[in-house]
């Protein structure tokens, strides 16, 4: 039923929806917004809450902080690490588990269980996992007739062993969304490409991919911002340290680090800044090229 | 390519879709396999196609055992119920597909999908995406993807379900054409028997998985092996009337009255060994009487269908519906009385048992 919006439905939508509104604005919103303002501080007594003078001398500051980059370029290797295979691999897993039918449900509870556990309990248990003498990958990895690796305390090796960890926990989600979006694709757009004489690989280019490029390109924002804010992982799986030799030190581990140990929440709040800017530059990135890209039925 | 199916069966967990069916398509015609929702004729043509194996029996193409060839290799254009265009691709790529997929080199490809647009009529339309397409255009389209890469044998699932009616008949003439312009062996499947009995060459009427009739479409229409044959093909559809032999005279029984029938000798004598029968009489067997004719029907006017060429009645006597078809002319209201005679050189009759036309 239409009906032309009066200013008395209007109020009345707008007191509908107050209580969530409220909710939203003061614990989404407002941090958003002071967090912003934050940046622009350059004298601040945090204790009383007094702004002395406001500028851009944060944003100086961190642009000159080699600790800055450093975990800016950590960031993005992580980022390019993680996004790339996860997706990969969770499409190529979500593919098989559409042609099963036995036991699907089990192994969807399966490969969904990591994303419901915390973070924290996963990286303890990986933690274990790559102990440099006790852990079950340095096991197998002697068994085969290789040395040993110190997963977790070669700087070397501790992005990798990061990376591993993040793609094994974002496969859960990632192949759920995926099985949803192969589900929806109609069947009979493989039998006709099958009597075209397309293999199973070919029908999986040709057929798979491009229809399931609304759900790709969903996946594909979603991972890259989440990947952008990693931190759970390094503090859990580190020890609260940002890996050996600050070779894990991701950008939201340097905010952490300004703001909860030295207090410096200008500055804090200036990375905080230059996160969402790049972020928000990659999201637009993605959104060009998914206007060209995506197809959508 | 002459196609054979031999003992072929399917089934689905409980349920037997095709079962145990044995014919063979002459190479070039058009056969139809017709029948109502569920009798197999989909599952028959899936079989055909590859896309379903078989329980049982086995495909021939040629005389060549083709039962456990995947669909890619069996070289078949198919067309569906939905067209199942590549939403992602233009008219031009998705006409290209299987010649891509078969590494026809680019030049060739592109000469023979512009001629097969040209065949279905649709060398204007080529950069377009399906989306932007009506659906006779989708259609056609369709038609020219399957048939493209020359394939033995074209499967059409009905095809022509989502069109209008107009489009439909004109479709149906195009596809006609195509196939004896390329001489393709064609499967046809449809629920529509005037869709079938228009552009076959043969109809297979199917029932419940089972064949009931292989025959060209006058065949089946004139001699229907079994009731359910004569019931399905023709519009209107038969009248169907119980007849019984009371002291070797032979009635047909209506609900309510019982009435003596006059039928000729040749029919008295091949029902001797019957004493109850079904009577079919089509609408165009009956006609209006003036009361002087042997045996007439008396009954009164319940609907009036004015379809231009004709007016079909539908009347209502001794208890029982019949429908007949009269001249448009006619001066016929409902609730009007009035007299049919039958014309008995047309009645088709059927055992009571089992249906079978005697």
């Amino acid at each position: 039923m239409e009906q032309k919006a009066t200013l008395l439905s209007t109020i009345r939508g707008y007191l509908y929806i107050l209580p969530a509104l409220i909710i939203l604005m003061v614990f989404h919103v407002y941090p958003i917004l002071k967090s912003l303002d934050m940046s622009f501080y350059t004298s601040f007594n945090f204790i009383h809450n007094v702004v002395y003078a406001r500028g851009l001398d944060n944003f100086y500051y961190i642009f000159n902080d080699s600790e800055f980059w450093l975990a800016l370029r950590n960031t993005f290797i992580f980022v390019f690490g993680v996004v790339p295979i996860s997706i990969s691999i969770s499409l190529v897993i979500a593919v098989m588990l559409n042609s099963i039918s036995a036991f699907s449900k089990l192994f969807r509870s399966i490969y969904f269980t990591p994303f419901v556990t915390s973070t924290v309990a996963i990286a303890m248990v990986w933690r274990w996992i790559y102990h440099s003498r006790y852990g079950v990958l340095n096991n197998i990895l002697t068994y085969v007739g290789f040395s040993p690796v110190a997963w977790v305390t070669d700087p070397d090796w501790a992005m990798v062993s990061l990376i591993i960890l993040s793609i094994w926990q974002s496969l859960g989600y990632n192949i759920i969304i995926f099985l949803a979006g192969l589900q929806n694709i109609n069947k009979q757009h493989y039998y006709a490409a099958q009597i075209d004489g397309a293999s199973s690989l070919r029908r999986f280019f040709h057929i798979t991919i491009p229809m399931l490029s609304p759900t790709i390109f969903f996946v594909s924002i979603m991972s890259v911002i989440s990947a952008f804010k990693v931190f759970e992982e390094v503090y859990a799986l580190f020890d609260k340290r940002p890996g050996p030799l600050y070779s894990c030190y991701t950008i939201v581990y340097y905010i952490y680090d300004k703001f909860a140990n030295k207090y410096q929440y200008g500055i804090a709040s200036a990375a905080v800044f230059v996160l969402l800017i790049i972020i928000m530059s990659l999201t637009l990135l993605q959104l060009y090229i998914g206007k060209r890209k995506v197809y959508y039925t | 390519m002459e196609v054979r199916l031999k003992d072929l069966t399917m089934r689905f967990d409980e349920v037997t879709a095709v079962d145990q069916l044995s014919i063979t398509i002459e190479a070039g015609k058009l056969v139809t396999f017709l029948g109502p929702s569920g009798c197999g004729k989909s599952t028959t043509l899936f079989l055909v196609a590859g896309l379903y194996k078989p329980s049982g029996g086995q495909i021939f193409f040629n005389e060549k055992d083709v039962t456990a060839v995947e669909p890619e290799n069996r070289d078949i254009g198919m067309v569906f119920q939905n067209y199942a265009l590549y939403p992602h691709l233009t008219v031009l790529n998705n006409i290209l597909f299987p010649l891509k997929m078969h590494r026809v080199p680019k030049k060739e490809a592109l000469l023979r999908a512009q001629e097969m647009a040209k065949l279905v009529g649709i060398e204007d339309l080529l950069k377009r995406k399906p989306s932007q397409l009506s659906g006779g255009q989708q259609q056609r389209v369709a038609i020219a993807r399957a048939l493209v890469k020359k394939p033995v044998i074209l499967l059409l699932d009905e095809p022509l379900s989502n069109l209008d009616a107009r489009l439909r008949i004109e479709t149906r003439e195009e596809i006609r054409r195509i196939q004896q312009e390329i001489g393709i062996t064609t499967i046809f499947v449809t629920h529509d028997q005037e869709e079938a009995m228009s552009i076959s060459d043969r109809i297979l009427l199917m029932k419940d998985g089972q064949s009931q009739q292989y025959s060209t479409p006058q065949d089946i229409y004139d001699y229907p092996k079994n009731l359910f044959a004569s019931r399905f093909l023709g519009s209107p559809p038969i009248n169907v009337f119980h007849g019984i032999k009371d002291d070797g005279i032979i009635k047909m029984h209506l609900s309510e009255d019982e009435v003596r029938t006059v039928v000729p000798k040749h029919i008295e004598e091949s029902l001797a060994d019957y004493s109850r029968f079904y009577l079919g009489v089509r609408p165009e067997a009956l006609s209006l009487s003036n009361g002087n004719d042997e045996f007439h029907l008396k009954g009164k006017v319940t609907l009036v269908e004015r379809i231009g060429r004709e007016t079909l009645l539908k009347i209502k006597t001794g208890g029982e519906s019949v429908r007949c078809i009269i001249p448009s002319g006619t001066d016929v209201d409902v609730e009007d009385s009035i007299l049919l005679k039958i014309n008995f050189h047309k009645v088709l009759f059927f055992d009571f048992e089992s249906g079978e036309r005697i």
